[in-house]
């Protein structure tokens, strides 16, 4: 294990949360100009991204978080006054920092700190951070000399004793520090323990500093941050006037900690580092201990691989018992009562990394806001987003790949979906469209829908494009979900002109097959004149599934449980016969399509008659259809094992799982089949 | 890592460092190894590199629908699936029961892995410049973009398959279409 690429790696995670932080509060502040509070927050997010990439020596990147925070200090202050201009350059200046970000991004996940080093230095220079020059003059002079007050400040520095393990370096702080300005520094021995209690691994010295510097308490108090420790003690305070010799400034130093102690004894409180609320506003806030640790995907990957092993083992104990039981009934019915108590432990063992592989889906719908924000400006338009269930958990893979689909649809929603503030008066609707992005948790699947207000799909122009394009049979009547699955075929397009956004034809069928090979399922729904929804469908894991182990003829196959609606055995007067449209079986008035699974996987020697099998009702898109198969085996969690990186794309078959006995077993990929 | 001659073939048991008569020159690269295994009434060769490990015939391998005959389907080697080529079946040649001798060998190539049933596995050789042969034009019945070149071990003639020809994805794609 590389400990050094640790800092480094967190550091890019932790840059990325903060620029996504910053965008969300700018576009926050576009709505509330003059809130102290969003400054504020903007301020804090652009000083920890300075502060950190400063310290794992991304002097450019700390650079142009310097200049963007010289900007902000200025809102804050009330020299500038916030506007849509203002923030839209804010919003430039934020892009820059993360163009300045994503070549690191890009690199191997271990990239070690050194290689981040390197690349810095083949990054543009600091000048190109704000490209687009403001046209405010007063955003202009961002020299550090224009702020030429300088303050003295006295810094008490009681780090963790047992920061050394942690690869902490006291020194590292006092370089930075020196950076900051002029600095006077006294290391104290006063806590060295006897010789026979010294450990070795343990810091003992602490330090009492006097530094002049022009920088705000808050830029010092931030730099401090990110060496505190649980049992660490930095108070900082700021002094009017400078003491000049070093004795001065262990007096001040004695009447701080002298204070903080009189505090203490007032609220019984025999640690001073441990009570935040004690400190008064000069004084240091204390952070909350952090309840979270970061851990690298990897990680939870390889964990995640283990416990599907370890499902796939708990299938094989069942069997064994069987042998068993047969052979010693005693012997057996122990075991039972084993194999019953390790499958409930399995279980939860299932469902705890699950738990642990689940992030917000609101993370991917944060960046949306922008896009939308951007989007409106420049075709003026005036659309609003709604985000609802943004706390609503998925799987962390499933979350990234559903992204890309998820932000084709809301471009199709803001393009083709929404009028010009003028037509929707015109229709009678509020100027501003609304689209809605709603996630909610159903019977074990996540459903994520985008709606909008806008003009709806046009069943006509689908049909008659559907038809020019000769997707569509010439005498062929379709129903209205006939025609509005036009609009997941390859190549499908209603739009003449290929606007910037979204018209070139490539789109629905891509998202659809995204969707799909999640093992996911997309339906959708429009009214012309009110809108249109489309609605994802998604299982909570990539890793396991639940499945339905179904037979036909001699072989075995998984059908995902999220695609079945519902089984039957059907009497023989619910098979209909019509003209065109093949064999079909009556289920409660509805005629839905058969399909003989024995055909499609031409597998010989399988039950052909519905009436003798057993059917299986799957949805696919908005439609339903009849599968035959011979019978249904089992219902169980399935892991997924890819097929991807081998040598053959099998039509039909989406992965393979293992099953109790160690064979091997396909999950079939439904749509693929059905088409 | 440490770097031991048998993360190379993974548990391949016929190199045997501890063995009086273990050939070093193995190990020191002098020339190409090749793994010879024997089909039918012929010896071929495969670039060691690229064998990952041998393992018997499983007892079952599942079966994919509407894929080639030739790809017999895929097994579980421990929590991987792969799949596995019958090469008799492959070369077009009269079948054969599978017997003790019967293996399969695990190749790689790039990321991509697959099991190659064989009849017998013979040994592993060096094979020096002048053991290559000018290969003629019809030397065997196989197609010729399969085979990389011909080599003579004493006075034995070994075919060596150009496996990245052999398992080339539009090779197996076409073949699936045919079907």
């Amino acid at each position: 294990m590389n400990f050094e690429a640790l800092p480094a790696e967190e550091f890019l995670d932790e840059a990325q949360e903060l620029l996504q932080e910053i965008e969300d509060s700018l576009l926050l502040l576009e709505e509330e100009p003059s809130s102290y509070e969003v400054i504020q927050r903007l301020f804090r997010s652009a000083h920890t991204l300075k502060g950190g990439a400063a310290m794992v020596g991304l002097t450019d990147l700390a650079n142009g978080a310097h200049e963007f925070e010289a900007i902000l200090s200025k809102l804050r202050s009330g020299t500038l006054k916030s506007s849509p201009q203002i923030v839209s350059t804010l919003l430039k200046g934020r892009d820059n920092l993360l163009s300045l970000l994503n070549p690191l991004l890009s690199s191997s996940p271990n990239s070690s700190s050194s290689k981040v080093q390197k690349d810095s230095t083949d990054l543009p220079p600091d000048e190109s951070f704000i490209e687009e020059q403001p046209t405010n003059e007063e955003l202009t002079p961002l020299n550090r000399s224009s702020i030429p007050q300088s303050n003295t400040y006295l810094i008490h520095l009681k780090f963790d004793p047992v920061c050394l393990e942690f690869g902490q370096e006291p020194m590292m702080l006092l370089r930075q520090l020196q950076q900051f300005g002029e600095l006077k520094v006294i290391a104290h021995t006063s806590d060295f323990p006897s010789w026979s209690d010294f450990d070795s691994t343990k810091l003992y010295l602490w330090w009492s500093i006097k530094l002049v510097s022009d920088k705000q308490l808050d830029e010092i108090d931030q730099l401090l941050e990110f060496y505190r420790g649980e049992q660490s003690e930095f108070l900082i305070e700021a002094i009017e006037t400078p003491t000049e010799d070093e004795q001065e400034v262990q007096q001040a130093h004695q009447n701080m900690l002298a204070q903080i102690s009189a505090k203490d004894e007032k609220n019984e409180y025999s640690e001073p580092s441990q009570n935040p609320e004690l400190m008064e506003a000069d004084v240091v806030e204390l952070p909350k201990t952090s309840q979270t640790i970061r851990v690298p995907v990897s990680r939870l990957d390889r964990l995640q691989n283990l416990v599907s092993e370890t499902v796939i083992r708990q299938a094989r104990l069942l069997r064994l018992n069987d042998a068993i039981q047969a052979t010693d009934d005693q012997l057996g019915e122990q075991f039972l009562q084993f194999v019953e108590d390790n499958e409930q432990a399995v279980r939860e063992l299932q469902d705890q990394i699950q738990q642990v592989r689940m992030i917000p889906v609101g993370t991917i719908f944060s960046p949306m806001k922008r896009v939308v924000r951007d989007f409106a400006n420049r075709h003026q338009k005036q659309i609003k987003l709604d985000i609802y269930g943004a706390e609503t958990e998925l799987d962390k893979t499933i979350t990234e790949q559903i992204q890309g689909p998820l932000m084709h649809l809301l471009r199709n929603a803001m393009d083709h979906g929404m009028e010009t503030p003028s037509d929707r008066i015109d229709a009678g609707k509020n100027p501003t469209g609304t689209i809605t992005l709603q996630a909610s948790q159903q019977q074990g699947f996540v459903i994520v829908e985008i709606a909008d207000d806008g003009q709806g799909l046009d069943p006509q122009k689908i049909l008659e494009a559907g038809r020019r394009l000769g997707m569509v049979v010439p005498d062929h009547q379709p129903s209205e979900q006939e025609v509005l699955q036009l609009i997941f075929q390859p190549g499908f397009t209603t739009t003449k002109e290929v606007t910037e956004i979204s018209g070139r034809g490539v789109g629905m069928d891509a998202v659809k097959r995204d969707i799909e090979a999640l093992l996911g399922n997309i339906e959708v729904s429009s009214q012309l004149g009110k809108g249109t929804a489309l609605k994802l469908k998604l299982p909570l894991s990539l890793a396991i599934i639940e499945g339905m182990l179904i037979r036909v003829g001699k072989e075995m196959f998984v059908l995902p449980l999220l695609l079945v609606t519902e089984t039957l055995r059907p009497l023989p007067n619910q098979q209909k016969r019509f003209k065109n449209r093949g064999e079909l079986i009556d289920i409660r008035g509805q005629y839905l399509p058969l399909v003989r699974l024995h055909q499609r996987l031409k597998i010989e020697e399988a039950i052909d008659k519905p009436e003798e099998g057993l059917l299986i009702v799957v949805q696919q898109g908005t439609q339903k259809y009849c599968l035959l198969v011979d019978s249904i085996e089992d219902q169980l969690p399935v892991v997924i094992k890819s097929l991807e990186e081998h040598f053959v794309h099998i039509p039909g078959i989406a992965g393979a799982t293992i099953l109790g006995d160690g064979s091997v077993c396909f999950i079939l990929d439904v749509a693929a089949i059905l088409n | 890592m440490d770097f031991q001659p048998h993360h190379v073939l993974g548990n391949f048991s016929l190199l045997d460092e501890e063995d009086e008569n273990f050939d070093y020159q193995l190990l020191h690269h002098n020339g190409e190894q090749w793994l010879t295994f024997r089909l039918g009434t012929e010896t071929y060769g495969l670039e060691i590199l690229q064998v990952r490990e041998l393992i018997s015939y499983p007892e079952s391998i599942t079966r994919v629908p509407r894929l080639p005959l030739f790809l017999l389907g895929m097994i579980n080697l421990r929590g991987m699936v792969l799949p596995i080529m019958d090469l008799r079946k492959r070369f077009e040649m009269a079948e054969y029961e599978t017997g003790p001798f019967t293996v399969i060998i695990i190749v790689q190539i790039k990321s991509k892995v697959i099991g190659v049933v064989v009849d017998s596995v013979v040994d592993v050789v060096n094979l020096q410049q002048e053991n290559l042969l000018e290969a003629p034009e019809e030397s065997t019945e196989l197609d010729s973009k399969f085979v990389k070149g011909l080599a003579n071990l004493q006075g034995e003639m070994v075919i060596l398959l150009d496996l990245e020809q052999l398992l080339a994805p539009d090779e197996l794609e076409q073949l699936s279409m045919l079907r």
